[in-house]
């Protein structure tokens, strides 16, 4: 009986010393009145602009340790943070402060999001570091959703040394050149693109885009905003082209592969060509990557007719319930678009700031990106962006299809349409 | 003959050769490109690294809590699979012994559970850890991972239970044993081949679990394994070096561990399969 008694007693502490250290703590305000907020992140690990959010994070905790502390979570992966951005949404449990990274949560979580508009009127400063194309993009029926301070600005990079043995001398200025280059590059032994189908098919999509806008009513869909019909002329040819493209001028990895394939192809200068965004510079720089002196072999270019990805991106949105929180919040997303911030961005991170920075230390390619998307003739905003997530991940689907020829350019774009309605 | 069994035993050496292959392969394939650099992995998946550095393996311990993590993902799953198998081999018992009023719906109604789909549970069990303030705590995965085993245990268990005799409770019966002795000091012990398969199926699916594990928590010192080993690739960048450094990080601990305890791993999965 003695040993049940002790028995019982022993399972009994056990269980609650394991809820007790299994427990969880009570967030909200500090004894000290300090008031926290949360910040889910997926700028950790490898992401490009892990540094910057560290730097700043810490830097505005320290700046403001008497009133406010961010409590920042890391969730690895683009995708991750948005899943779990909607499990939360879902629960009406929503972070503090959301930034996405391009992807568009605004028009589906608009309800739980702050409207920023007064409070970014009453302070004409920090307006003043916004772009009226960045603030287009955050703005839904008028009200201001998210803080920009990224500008999407994308061309292609293109390998110089590679050009020059295939006897290219200036870039293309229209796809007809394009496609003659490409020609002449596999004349002489290079495949000329580096192409993706998985995830999305970041790198190819951007080419698909650019030529879906080159012209005046392409460059209007490449601005609509969630577009439900895509059996238009230029998604029509721009398929066609893209098809092409996969069956002639790609490596055989293409389809199937995803960014870091495409990445590599060019990285390893087996292709000439890959359609990205600045973020990728400080990687030509990076010998575990590339060979010595890539770097100086790369330069920047604008799409055939002169077309830049060049809009304003998804920024900072406050889903804070409370007053404290709000202002806490809001000092944090001040902090985190100011110009000093959005500077540091471009330096650690080659990330093109909302704001006009003039004095920046950046890698030439970068400067020349941004220098391209100012004088380009046409302005388009991307897929990832613009297009419904169904139509994204349709893509991935699709892409295989067309490049063996499975589909036509015409039943891609039914199958986009089909994802969107 | 002594040819036929010269062919014999090549052939089963080349089998058994095959097989260590098959099994050893792709774990030397991982620890090979945790020293190859990003460029080498690309490059060429299967050649030996050109040197052997160990940057991929500051990198990762510097990218990500890995060994937190790891410790977590060890409490978890040991405390949940001990808790999910200890309360269903009582409910399988009880269903594969003694007959009661709604007995079938009873079993069809936990077994059920499998066919709720992962993404259907996740925002209701959210809700529900919200509410009872187990958010971001491990005690609130070791109830989940427990639930979410509870249907595979259950079959597995009740399965074990059915395929030992009634006569042996019977006979316990009449030498004097209540029923709470027969299936402690009787029925578990002739069951432990069941056991260990329910119990290492248990383990391994909340070792491997993702999406709670990310959904449910947010402080390092709650999450678990399969989160870390994400912090290495993100849509425009990757550094698989240190993915696969941590990867032989995560396995190595598990490896060296089956090593040295294997022969007493093997008895006891062994142990009680020829019972019954």
């Amino acid at each position: 009986m003695k040993k049940k008694v002790v028995a019982v007693v022993c399972v009994l502490s056990m269980s609650m010393s394991l809820a007790a250290g299994c427990g969880n703590k009570e967030e909200g305000a500090g004894g000290n009145g300090v008031v926290e907020i949360s910040f889910p992140t997926f700028m950790c690990g490898t992401a490009s602009q892990t540094e910057w959010v560290k730097e700043r994070v810490e830097a505005f905790n320290e700046e403001y340790k008497d009133q406010y502390k961010v409590v920042m979570e890391e969730i690895p992966g683009d995708q991750n943070y948005i899943d779990k951005m909607k499990v939360l949404y879902s629960a009406d449990d929503l972070p503090d402060v959301i930034v996405t990274g391009g992807y568009n949560l605004i028009d589906s979580m608009q309800d739980k999001l702050v409207d920023l508009t007064p409070y970014v009127e009453e302070d004409p400063e920090w307006a003043g570091f916004m772009s009226d194309v960045g603030k287009n993009v955050n703005t839904r029926d008028g009200k201001l959703y998210a803080i920009p301070y990224i500008r999407q600005t994308i061309g292609y990079f293109y390998n110089t040394e590679l050009f020059e043995e295939a006897g290219i001398e200036q870039v293309p200025e229209t796809w007809d050149e394009f496609f003659e280059d490409c020609d002449k590059l596999l004349a002489a032994g290079i495949t000329p693109v580096s192409m993706d189908t998985a995830e999305s098919g970041w790198v190819t999509s951007l080419m698909l885009g650019a030529m879906i806008g080159d012209s005046d009513t392409g460059e209007e869909f490449m601005n609509t905003n969630q577009p439900d019909d895509y059996n238009n002329d230029e998604v029509v040819k721009a398929a066609g082209m893209i098809q092409e493209m996969f069956q002639k001028y790609t490596t055989a990895d293409a389809v199937g592969g995803a960014y870091a394939e495409a990445a590599n192809n060019f990285f390893n200068e087996k292709t000439a060509i890959i359609a990205n965004g600045p973020w990728m510079v400080s990687k030509f720089y990076d010998t575990s990557v590339v060979s010595e002196d890539f770097g100086d072999r790369v330069a920047v270019a604008t799409f055939p007719g002169n077309v830049m990805y060049n809009s304003g991106q998804i920024g900072w949105s406050i889903a804070s319930k409370t007053e404290e929180k709000i202002e806490a919040s809001l000092a944090f997303v001040k902090f985190m678009t100011s110009e000093e911030s959005q500077k540091l961005d471009l330096e650690m991170c080659s990330v093109i700031p909302d704001c006009v920075i003039t004095d920046a230390d950046v890698y030439s390619q970068v400067q020349d990106t941004i220098n391209l998307a100012d004088s380009a003739s046409r302005s388009i905003n991307d897929f990832q962006s613009l297009w419904h997530a169904t139509v994204v991940d349709e893509i991935s689907v699709q892409y295989p299809l067309l490049a063996d020829g499975s589909i036509t350019p015409e039943e891609f774009a039914q199958a986009l349409t089909d994802a969107a309605q | 003959m002594k040819a036929r069994k010269f062919i014999g035993r090549i052939l089963c050496v080349v089998f058994l050769a095959y097989t260590a292959a098959i099994c050893v392969g792709p774990f030397l394939w991982v620890i090979f490109s945790s020293f190859k650099s990003n460029k080498e992995i690309l490059d060429s998946a299967f050649s030996l690294p050109s040197s052997y550095s160990f940057d991929g393996y500051l990198r990762a311990l510097e990218m990500s809590p890995i060994f937190e993590f790891f410790g977590n993902s060890v409490f978890i799953a040991a405390v949940n699979t001990v808790i999910s198998i200890g309360a269903v081999s009582m409910a399988a018992y009880a269903l594969a012994r003694y007959e009661f009023r709604g007995k079938k719906i009873f079993t069809s109604l936990l077994s059920s559970s499998l066919l709720i789909p992962i993404s259907g549970l996740l925002m209701p069990l959210y809700l529900i850890m919200a509410r009872i303030n187990l958010l971001d705590t491990k005690m609130g995965l070791i109830i989940v991972y427990a639930a979410l085993g509870l249907p595979t245990s259950l079959f597995i268990l009740r399965s074990t239970f059915l395929n030992i005799p009634k006569e042996v409770d019977e006979a316990a019966a009449i030498d004097g044993a209540g029923p709470i002795y027969t299936f402690t000091r009787i029925i578990i012990p002739m069951s432990r081949s069941g056991l260990a398969t329910a119990a290492t199926l248990h383990f391994l699916t909340s070792w491997n679990e993702f999406m709670f594990a990310l959904v449910l928590t947010k402080s390092e010192t709650n999450r678990t394994l399969p989160l870390a080993l994400n912090y290495f690739s993100s849509q425009f960048s990757f550094d698989y070096t240190a993915m696969f450094a941590a990867i032989t990080l995560s396995v190595l601990p598990s490896i060296i561990v089956f090593i040295l305890l294997q022969e007493q791993i093997t008895s006891s999965m062994a142990a009680g399969s020829v019972k019954g």
